[in-house]
């Protein structure tokens, strides 16, 4: 009897360590799966996240000290965010914000929100979680990471989650704004495309220039632009087609399976379900919100100055949620007007929106990270 | 969760808000420049 008993015990003991925090961490890893399946929302960072979540949260999970290597090796020393950003910058098309180099004041207007709920968050948080918190306006997972682990926040888990839902929910989170601050009439505005001819040796320099401006200006920031502007030298130099498509495929999707399972480190049930948790997604929503409301409100101020009116719907793409963002303002101007075509408008502002949103992080990083010391 | 009050927001936050807020748009503002200047220098450079 005695052994049958211990027998069970051996078996089905690790049942009896099953509490009610971690099995939330599976509906909420389960709700992360399903969103990326079913509603195909940047599924190839909330699956394994979601997956992870599940992963961690298991009772005795053995899975967690691997993870932990994996975030020591990739994340506490900034390494996966540097290195996708070398694929990110592969894939980026500087062209329509060369020809209209003016689109990147929307970029800069459209980081409004970071700033915004910094101040809100610093209501609540210690000033590094409060930075890391702002953030997560940037819609740039990277940066947020990048930021937050510099800063040390002790919630890189809640921002990540945060972060990468509302990159997904720009097509649910924008329109309602945009329309909320803008008449039919500005919505109906047409923009003409002149697409220009852009030299090869602009597009070369390009990288090169910003990343020394922005170094010069934002040190913290030059890791983060560096990385971006080598994988769009990479790119458009010509003569390293093979690693501008590994940087582009191989290298990103290597990388992202990676993050995503190793944010999930930051998951566990202990350090996840808290009130602060429900806080941060609030004050990541509201940093989205008014990003969105900064880029149109400057398109609209613009208006009153210039004599080529602009679509206000564009600065929407500040947020660097690329090319999301984009794609919603080029539809919804298509819903507006068949014929009116914002979509190399909308790239243009979303890839200032890119530049503008790692700025910000290194700025907001120079300027907190002294006084975390 | 916790309020800790406005000091740290107006003493600390809203200098380094403002300090941001000037300093982004001056980056763009150089970079917006470049751009202008290097498009400039390269078309020039094709037409000859």
């Amino acid at each position: 009897m005695e052994q049958i008993q211990q027998f069970i015990i051996d078996v089905f003991g690790n049942v009896s360590n099953i509490e009610w925090k971690p099995v939330v961490m599976w509906i909420i890893g389960g709700i992360l799966i399903f969103l990326a399946i079913k509603k195909n929302m940047e599924p190839t960072l909330l699956l394994p996240m979601g997956f992870g979540a599940i992963l961690v949260n298991l009772p005795e999970s053995g899975a967690v000290e691997t993870i932990k290597t994996l975030f020591e090796a990739g994340i506490s020393n900034e390494l996966f965010p540097l290195l996708l950003f070398i694929g990110i910058g592969a894939m980026i098309d500087f062209e329509p914000l060369l020809t209209n180099p003016k689109l990147m004041i929307f970029g800069a207007a459209a980081q409004f929100g970071i700033f915004l709920t910094f101040g809100l968050a610093c209501l609540f948080f210690p000033i590094n979680d409060a930075a890391s918190i702002g953030i997560i306006g940037a819609a740039d997972g990277p940066t947020s990471i990048f930021v937050a682990n510099t800063l040390n926040s002790n919630y890189m888990g809640a921002i990540m989650v945060a972060a990468y839902s509302y990159m997904a929910l720009v097509p649910v989170v924008q329109p309602p704004i945009i329309k909320m601050m803008t008449t039919k009439k500005e919505r109906l505005i047409r923009m003409n495309y002149t697409g220009t001819k852009v030299s090869k040796t602009t597009k070369i320099l390009f990288p090169i220039v910003v990343t020394v401006i922005t170094g010069i200006f934002a040190p913290d920031s030059v890791a983060l632009i560096g990385f971006l502007m080598f994988g769009n030298l990479i790119r458009e130099c010509g003569v390293l087609n093979s690693l501008s498509e590994t940087a582009q495929n191989a290298l990103a999707n290597l990388i992202t399976i990676l993050l995503g399972l190793t944010v999930s480190f930051k998951m566990q049930a202990a350090d996840f379900l808290t009130a602060d948790t429900l806080l941060i997604l609030g004050l990541g929503l509201f940093a989205f919100i008014f990003d969105t409301v900064g880029g149109v409100l400057i398109a609209k101020i613009m208006n009153i100055f210039s004599k080529n009116k602009i679509n206000p719907m564009i600065g929407a793409c500040g947020i660097s949620a690329f090319p999301m963002s984009a794609r919603v303002v080029h539809k919804m101007g298509l819903a507006e007007d068949n014929q009116n075509f914002l979509l190399m408008h909308s790239i243009g502002v979303n890839v200032s929106g890119q530049i503008a949103s790692v700025i910000a992080g290194g700025l907001l990083l120079k300027l907190v990270l002294p006084l975390v010391g | 969760m916790k309020f800790l009050g406005f000091e740290t927001l107006l003493k600390i936050a809203l200098p380094i808000i403002l300090k941001c807020m000037v300093g982004i748009f001056a980056v763009i503002l150089i970079i917006m420049i470049a751009i202008f200047i290097l498009n400039k220098a390269t078309n020039r450079q094709n037409k000859q």
